[in-house]
């Protein structure tokens, strides 16, 4: 920030005059007193220099200042008006002889500076001054009225303000960013009635309101508050949203929140009140009766407070809302009870509390709805699910599908996993070996092992594996021999994918192993089946070889490979598929589904 | 089963086994439900123990101030020392090493009270894991001393590892809610069920946590133990560790739990070897989790394991180890040691 101040730009100079002085960085003083100094600057640059100096070290700045008092050039005598200010203790004599000076915004800056260090001695100018005061003096008069910070100067204060434009007003603002009395806060708090509080100047205002310690401020937002007037409920709320940590007000402001009816209104309070900081669990009463209020964003707002009251059950708070008919407080009350205790849900009851927006014909509605149910339902919900919503599981969507697939997954029952992803089409029970010997260059896929020559389940056979857990063979790792055999395995995922890897014994990279599955098909539907499976796998139906597919390997991710909608010619009665499944390293599972020309899933039996 | 009752049927297992002689064979005896088969242990393990005991207890190698080692990790060698002796069935207090016992129980109870109730070296990345074995070890012991200290000192250790637990679930270094591994999750897991049935208030979300935590280290495809869930691959010690700490959590028949055993079952042979890496480590877990797996795992494990360690004991009785003799000594007592069963932690 010193090297800025001897940047080309006078911008860049200035930005670091003003940072410098807010910090009282000491070691500027050289180059702030050369460009002080430096003629061939801008008078205007100059006297921030002076200013930035002064503000920096006051006792040794005030010789200098001495000598721009009487200047010709009129921006360095306002710098040394506003200068002034810091010099402590007060040069009366410099302040007076500025009083005299000619022009009017010199007068006016030193009678500010007077007012700030002796109220007193500033009464009778600052008379003198109403009378006749231009325009463009307003600012640094207000400034000097709430520097003397007289009862009767209030009245004043309004009738200057109301003389302002917008443009004029934030003028004010910027004239009292500096001044820390806290008879600036009511002007301040009277600015704010100029702006939307959209408007970037409603934001400026607020950032000179947050200079003030929170206790300053504490006593004129409840003045704010009462009596209760919209416009005043809405400020004091904007603050304590935006500014200061204030619960004690919550009272007041929950207190003066019931008389308002004004949507606006009440939305700013409700948004101050449930702050965490505003601690809301004192509020929830009132936050419950906004849940029936006529304006659906208002319901959704009283939601969104009760979700950050510890102290209530949500899942009984709003069980109403469930049939409310706004959608985005439908959407609102879901949200907050994904985040709700889980524990607080009406057990073996999540079906019925929540049928409505799981039927609803609204996407984000449904998901959420199941989202739910997935997370706070339980296994008794498992059944009134399935009746339900067990139809989806048969939808030709593949999201709608999978959503509903997911959340019932989630309350089902460990043995009825199955019967959702059989429901869904997918093979579920099948006769598991492995695992054979595969290598980096998935050699494996294309070796014939047993499964492929006789399928003999009460069989075992000797194999060999490489202790190997990311798909390389280090330092020639021996290969060691151990025995298999097969094993009954079910699905026990909801999405259909038989994870090999839990099934065989470790470690599953450079990996072979085959599943088996026989089944019975109800009925004479033509039957497709459906693939995929992670690194590579072939399929036999009924001891023929129908399919091999395999993925371009990466390493250490996922490398699928599918094949969709295949026809199946079918045997009356048993079908026996038999699928190969290779693995070099990461994830290794296979999946396969059977369903008719729409994509609608067959039942099938099974053994 | 309640640590009054473990205690009436450790008795009974005491007693059978003093009336019974030591013999090599098959022979069985069944007290208290429990079938105790003494075959396992050979003249050869049992003299090993007996004489890395004696060791244990000479003077010099128990420091004066009644702890063991002199690395930078005593809680830790003295802790595994006193399991060591509680192990073979004596007691603090009483017997041949009773004194001996009762120096290094000092030890650990002055330590918590010079630390406000921690009891690991402070500023040491072990040093939560010397709290978690110092827990171990008053845990056991307390019930068989009659220092009324134990309880207090317990309560207070066990309180600060239940403050330390964070988000997740788990442990790690220091004794605050920050971040866990599974390493430091398992030893204070394993501390804390031990605190739990010897009588110590220990919250049942907290061991559900830990346990969530334990599991969330499990890798998918291999069914190995990760050091932390999202970190590495699966390794044989963590592996062992984690298994073992689902076996005393109760999960022994879980698919998680099963899928570890078949880790560490199908882990190639070097696993025995001498020079295999965190050797002591590693088989102080595994042989617990072998011995809880069930009788054909542990049948096939134990002998291999067994031979390794006692190659390597020296003359004087001793075992060297990574951290110094005490802990060398103390552990390989501890794993050898498995079948005697008179530690709590070592029943099925």
């Amino acid at each position: 920030m010193l090297a800025q101040l001897t940047e080309d730009d006078w911008i860049l100079r200035a930005e670091a005059m003003y940072y410098l002085a807010q910090h009282q960085a000491i070691e500027a003083i050289p180059e702030l007193t050369r460009l002080v100094q430096n003629e061939s600057l801008s008078s205007w640059e100059r006297g921030r220099a002076l200013i930035a100096r002064v503000k920096i070290d006051s006792k040794e700045s005030a010789k200098l200042l001495l000598s721009y008092v009487q200047h010709q050039d009129l921006e360095l005598r306002l710098a040394s008006a506003e200068g002034l200010e810091f010099i402590t203790p007060p040069n009366f004599d410099l302040i007076e002889k500025l009083l005299q000076d000619e022009n009017l915004k010199v007068k006016t800056r030193a009678l500010s500076t007077l007012a700030f260090h002796s109220p007193q001695k500033a009464l009778p100018h600052l008379q003198s001054f109403s009378k006749d005061l231009k325009k463009d003096q307003i600012p640094i008069f207000i400034r000097a009225l709430v520097s003397a910070a007289q009862a009767d100067h209030q009245q004043q204060i309004e009738k200057l303000l109301a003389r302002c434009s917008p443009e004029e007003s934030i003028l004010v603002a910027e004239a009292l960013d500096d001044l820390s009395r806290p008879q600036a806060i009511p002007v301040l708090l009277q600015l704010l009635d100029e702006f939307q509080v959209k408007d970037l100047r409603y934001a400026q205002i607020l950032g000179i309101l947050g200079r003030f310690d929170s206790q300053q401020l504490k006593g004129e937002l409840q003045k704010l508050l009462e009596p209760p007037q919209d416009e005043g409920i809405r400020k004091a709320s904007t603050i304590l949203t935006q500014l200061v940590h204030l619960p004690e007000l919550g009272k007041d402001l929950a207190k003066a929140l019931k008389q308002a009816k004004n949507v606006e209104t009440i939305r700013l309070g409700l948004i101050a009140l449930g702050r965490h900081s505003m601690e809301p669990d004192q509020h929830k009463e009132l936050f419950k009766n906004y849940l029936t209020h006529e304006q659906a964003v208002i319901r959704a707002l009283a939601i969104r407070c009760l979700a950050h009251c510890e102290s209530v059950n949500l899942f009984d708070q709003l069980k109403e809302r469930m049939a409310d008919s706004s959608v985005p407080v439908v959407q609102a009350a879901l949200q907050a009870l994904l985040s709700a205790p889980v524990s607080d849900a009406p057990r073996g009851e999540m079906v019925v509390y929540l049928e409505e927006a799981l039927l609803s014909e609204h996407e984000t509605t449904r998901n959420l709805a199941f989202k739910l149910l997935g997370a706070a339902g339980s296994k008794e919900d498992f059944k009134p699910a399935i009746k339900l919503l067990g139809d989806r599981l048969q939808s030709t969507d593949e999201d709608r599908r999978l959503t509903a697939a997911k959340a019932l997954g989630s309350i089902a029952p460990d043995e009825e996993i199955e019967f959702v992803a059989k429901a869904q089409g997918y093979l579920a029970n099948f006769r598991v070996i492995g695992t054979f010997l595969n290598d980096r260059e998935n050699n494996g896929f294309q070796t014939v092992y047993p499964p492929e020559k006789e399928i003999d389940f009460e069989k075992k056979y000797p194999s060999k594996y490489v202790w190997s857990l990311d798909g390389r063979r280090h330092n020639n790792q021996e290969e060691i021999e151990r025995e298999i055999g097969w094993s009954e395995v079910k699905v026990d995922q909801t999405n259909g994918k038989l994870l090999l890897a839990l099934v065989v014994p470790p470690p599953g990279s450079l990996s072979v192993a085959y599943a088996v599955s026989d089944f019975n098909v109800v009925g004479d539907e033509e039957v497709f089946l459906s693939i995929d499976g992670d690194d590579a796998f072939k399929v036999w139906l009924n001891g023929e070889k129908i399919l091999e597919k395999e993925s371009t390997f990466k390493d250490r991710q996922d490398s699928i490979a599918e094949e969709k909608k295949l026809k199946l010619q079918l045997k009356p009665e048993w079908n026996r598929i038999l699928v190969k499944s290779s693995n070099i390293n990461h994830r290794w599972w296979v999946r396969l589904r059977l369903t008719n020309a729409e994509g609608k899933p067959i039942r099938v039996r099974s053994r | 089963m309640t640590y009054k009752y473990r205690l009436l049927t450790l008795s009974l297992i005491i007693i059978s086994l003093v009336q019974l002689p030591l013999q090599l064979g098959s022979q069985e005896s069944r007290t208290g439900g429990q079938a105790v088969r003494v075959a396992r242990l050979t003249p050869e393990v049992r003299k090993a123990i007996t004489d890395g005991l004696a060791y244990l207890a000479k003077p010099g190698v128990q420091n004066d101030d009644g702890s063991w080692g002199g690395g930078s990790n005593p809680v830790a060698e003295t802790s595994l020392s006193i399991m060591a002796f509680l192990l073979k069935g004596y007691v603090p207090g009483r017997g041949r090493y009773g004194r001996v016992m009762d120096r290094g129980l000092a030890y650990l109870l002055n330590k918590s009270k010079q630390q406000r109730g921690f009891i690991g070296t402070p500023n040491n990345h072990a040093g939560m894991y010397e709290h978690g074995l110092a827990i171990l070890a008053l845990s056991e012991a307390w019930g068989q001393s009659k220092n009324p200290r134990i309880r207090n000192v317990l309560r207070r250790a066990v309180d600060i590892t239940l403050r330390a637990q964070n988000k997740a679930g788990g442990w790690r270094y220091n004794p605050q809610p920050a971040d866990a591994d599974l390493s430091m999750t398992v030893m204070q897991l394993v501390a804390l069920n031990s605190a739990r049935e010897s009588g110590i208030a220990v919250p049942k979300s907290t061991i559900e946590r830990a346990t969530k935590y334990v599991l969330s280290c499990q890798d998918e495809i291999t069914g190995g133990f990760k050091y932390m869930p999202n970190t590495s691959e699966a390794g044989f010690a963590r592996t062992a560790a984690g298994v073992m700490s689902l076996v005393m959590c109760g999960q022994s028949r879980h698919k998680a739990t099963l899928r570890g055993l078949d880790f560490l079952k199908a882990y190639p042979e070097k696993k025995f070897d001498k020079g295999f890496p965190r050797f002591h480590y590693s088989h102080y877990y595994a042989i617990q989790a072998m011995y809880q797996s069930s009788e054909a795992d542990f049948q096939a494990w134990y002998p291999k394991v067994a031979a390794t360690i006692l190659a390597q004991q020296s003359g004087d009785g001793s075992w060297s180890g990574g951290h110094g003799t005490a802990y060398g000594t103390s552990i390989s007592i501890l794993v050898l040691g498995v079948p005697y069963r008179f530690l709590p932690i070592y029943q099925r």
